[in-house]
């Protein structure tokens, strides 16, 4: 399943191109059991640092379902400054 | 001696002289600098009652023992004197090269009073002081100064910190620029240089800053630059912008003068689509791997020079979003407006935000405010305010006078519409998204600020990044960013002090040193036996000897609350429904007085100032202390 995913602040590095927009094929994902969570940890970001997770523009939860080409933000946590 | 040079420079400017006073060991310890030195000057120094544009108030450059010595982040200083914005304690800190160049020329700190009767810029070099006429530069942008004090001195490499024409007009946010690019924008220390008819301080030196161990420095420097690319990945990519999308997913951009939490044109103004459009370079300050300093450049509809570096996050809210407007190049054009006339963005925006709301509801005509159509969104009536606000003409004279002094004038509940705490315009981040933020807001003794703030939304969760330092510091539960318990109070002060540490030892709070690196940093420059509790100590006595100043000045306690705007959720977007109950909070602000060692009327005790050190503050206390 191909997603379009967008990682904002330091977590950028968990991209694998080292941009902040790739996309990403993600293997063992068929369609309508692969979540958000397993997407997560499929790049790899621990738990605590992700904040908020938009699919297609919208807030979700690491439960949400996703499918062929869905759009993933993820935020970390903004401090200040 | 190591980490600092026991040399402050004094001046005085109604006799032009200068000399130099030396401080012991004891001194720095105790008071470290930035922060701490500029509070012990002016509860020393500065008659009570003193006008703050007036030869009796005291302005003080300070760097900090940390400052200068070689590793990322201790490139700043502070300015700091009695406020025109506030009335009471001001201070800000801007970043770049001056706070190390201060200490390379072997002072700690200049401390300066009196008003000169012709303009004067201040020149440092080498233990040296002299005053010399300014009166060619009087008038001038930023970037002429700058190049004319450059070139009158024959050395690029001096560094300068300047006032502006917005200070030289004395308008009450205008700010400090250090090299054009770094500001210690807030509380207007900008006015009180221009009052004084200081219009530059020029520094260099050849010195070093003696280092304890130098080997261990390296180490720790060495450290930070091989890990600031995986640590602090986004700050290099997309400056303190990159989270403007996330603060507007969530609900906490301020937009239209706080009336709504999301922009919809937050991704056309965000740190990405800078990065991706108009960005030529990135820029940073002494020693920094980080390099989280944007540089723009733009022809069309507006030309941007370069020159003034690019908007942060601070500028890209206040000037963006809080005013509705979504044109990215315009907002440089502002930024760059903003800092070769010496102005902070903030209050700027949100003093011109206000005006919005207030010319939207009918409260301004059009022929009041001179024909500027202060709709939300019209960009160009915002840069023409600039302009005014600059030069003082017209309804720009109104405007320099900040929200809080001009929605007194105005009356009517304008003072409702009015984004300030004591004066202080409130910065881009929104207590209704963070809880303790907003209690900070109140307690702080400058104002509204975010910077020696706690960000609630960085400790929510035990395995963040942000919690994992406070668990070194004895805090073990993570707390929702709308919690006001007397747990999240205890982590909001915490974090006030340890921030405010940043404050005083000078140094950057963005590279992400570790509180035991810190620890380890101060022995290593200065060979002291520091902890951390010797570290959070500094920021708290700091503080409180701010907040002391303040209610020696007899400011109004009960101004320490937020506009009741913070008290009203939002209609919609991700945070409607949700606010704060003004009995709850207040209750929490009460807890966070006690807490500190206050009485539930918000005066340090006498037990408070003995714990911290500064025993002899309390004579400045009210009676009730
Ligand atoms: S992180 Fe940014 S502001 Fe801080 S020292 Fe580095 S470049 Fe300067």
């Amino acid at each position: 399943m191909k997603l379009k995913v967008k990682l904002f602040g330091d977590l950028i590095r968990y991209s694998p191109s080292g941009r902040d927009v790739f996309e990403l094929e993600v293997p063992g994902f068929n369609g309508s059991d692969a979540t958000v969570k397993e997407l997560i940890r499929a790049l790899g970001i621990p738990e605590g640092e992700v904040w908020i997770i938009t699919v297609n523009g919208v807030q979700a939860q690491a439960e949400r379902i996703l499918t062929e080409g869905d759009e993933v933000m993820i935020f970390a946590p903004v401090m200040g400054g | 001696m190591p980490g600092y040079q026991g040399k402050i420079l004094r001046v005085d400017l109604g006799t032009g002289k200068t000399w130099v006073e030396e401080k012991d060991e004891m001194f720095y310890r105790r008071y470290w600098g930035g922060r701490g030195i500029i509070a012990y000057y002016l509860l020393n120094e500065v008659p009570r009652e003193a006008d703050p544009l007036g030869p009796e108030n005291v302005l003080v450059f300070a760097a900090g023992p940390l400052t200068g010595a070689p590793f990322a982040g201790s490139g700043r200083n502070s300015v700091g004197a009695k406020s025109p914005l506030t009335g009471g304690y001001g201070d800000a800190e801007g970043g770049g090269f001056f706070g190390a160049e201060l200490k390379r020329a072997g002072f700690d700190a200049i401390v300066i009073k009196g008003c000169s009767e012709k303009p004067v810029y201040l020149y440092v070099h080498d233990g040296e002081a002299e005053l010399k006429d300014a009166s060619h530069l009087w008038g001038k942008t930023t970037g002429e100064v700058e190049d004319l004090i450059k070139e009158e001195l024959g050395d690029r490499l001096v560094r300068v910190a300047q006032c502006g024409p917005a200070g030289e007009n004395l308008v009450r946010f205008a700010c400090v620029a250090n090299d054009l690019t770094h500001f210690a924008g807030r509380t207007g220390m900008g006015a009180v240089m221009g009052s004084k008819k200081l219009r530059a301080v020029a520094v260099r030196g050849k010195g070093q800053v003696q280092v304890a161990n130098p080997e261990k420095l390296r180490e720790l420097a060495r450290w930070m630059t091989e890990n600031a690319p995986v640590l602090a990945p986004g700050l290099t990519d997309t400056g303190t912008a990159g989270g403007t999308v996330n603060l507007s997913v969530a609900g906490g951009l301020p937009t239209r003068n706080f009336k709504q939490g999301s922009f919809e044109g937050a991704e056309k103004i965000s740190g990405q689509t800078m990065r991706d459009t108009v960005l030529v370079d990135r820029d940073t300050c002494y020693s920094c791997p980080i390099r989280c300093k944007r540089v723009v450049k733009t022809e069309t509809p507006y030309k941007v020079d370069p020159r003034y570096g690019g908007p942060e996050y601070e500028t890209i809210g206040s000037l963006g979003s809080n005013l509705g407007i979504d044109d990215l190049v315009a907002i440089c054009k502002g930024n760059e407006l903003c800092n070769a006339y010496g102005l902070d963005t903030i209050s700027t925006g949100v003093t011109i935000a206000f005006a919005m709301e207030c010319f939207e509801r009918g409260l301004f005509t059009l022929e009041e405010t001179g024909g500027l159509d202060l709709r939300f969104g019209n960009k160009d009536a915002v840069l023409k305010a600039i302009e005014l606000i600059k030069e003082r003409k017209g309804f720009g004279d109104l405007l320099a006078l900040g929200s809080r002094e001009l929605s007194r004038r105005i009356g009517c509940g304008a003072e409702d519409l009015a984004m300030h705490v004591r004066g202080q315009e409130i910065p881009m981040h929104e207590p209704r998204l963070k809880y303790a933020l907003g209690i900070g807001y109140a307690v702080s003794p400058t104002g509204a600020d975010h910077c020696h703030n706690f960000h609630d939304t960085g400790y929510e969760k035990a395995d963040s990044r942000g919690f994992e330092e406070l668990k070194g510091l004895g805090i073990y539960d993570p707390l929702p960013a709308s919690d006001l318990s007397p747990e999240k109070i205890h982590m909001f002060w915490t974090v006030t002090n340890l921030r405010t540490f940043a404050n005083v030892a000078v140094i950057c709070q963005f590279v992400p040193w570790s509180v035991q690196q810190l620890e380890e940093l101060v022995r290593a420059v200065t060979g002291w036996n520091t902890t951390a509790a010797e570290i959070l100590a500094a920021g708290e006595r700091a503080n409180t000897m701010a907040r002391v100043f303040n209610l020696r000045e007899g400011i109004d306690l009960s101004e320490e609350r937020l506009p009741k705007r913070f008290f009203q959720a939002f209609s919609e977007g991700p945070l409607a429904g949700k606010a704060a109950d003004p009995a709850v909070w207040e209750k929490a602000k009460i807890t966070a007085y006690k807490m500190a060692g206050w009485t539930e009327e918000g005066i340090p005790t006498k037990e408070c100032l003995a714990r911290l050190g500064i025993g002899w503050a309390s004579k400045y206390l009210p009676d009730k202390g």
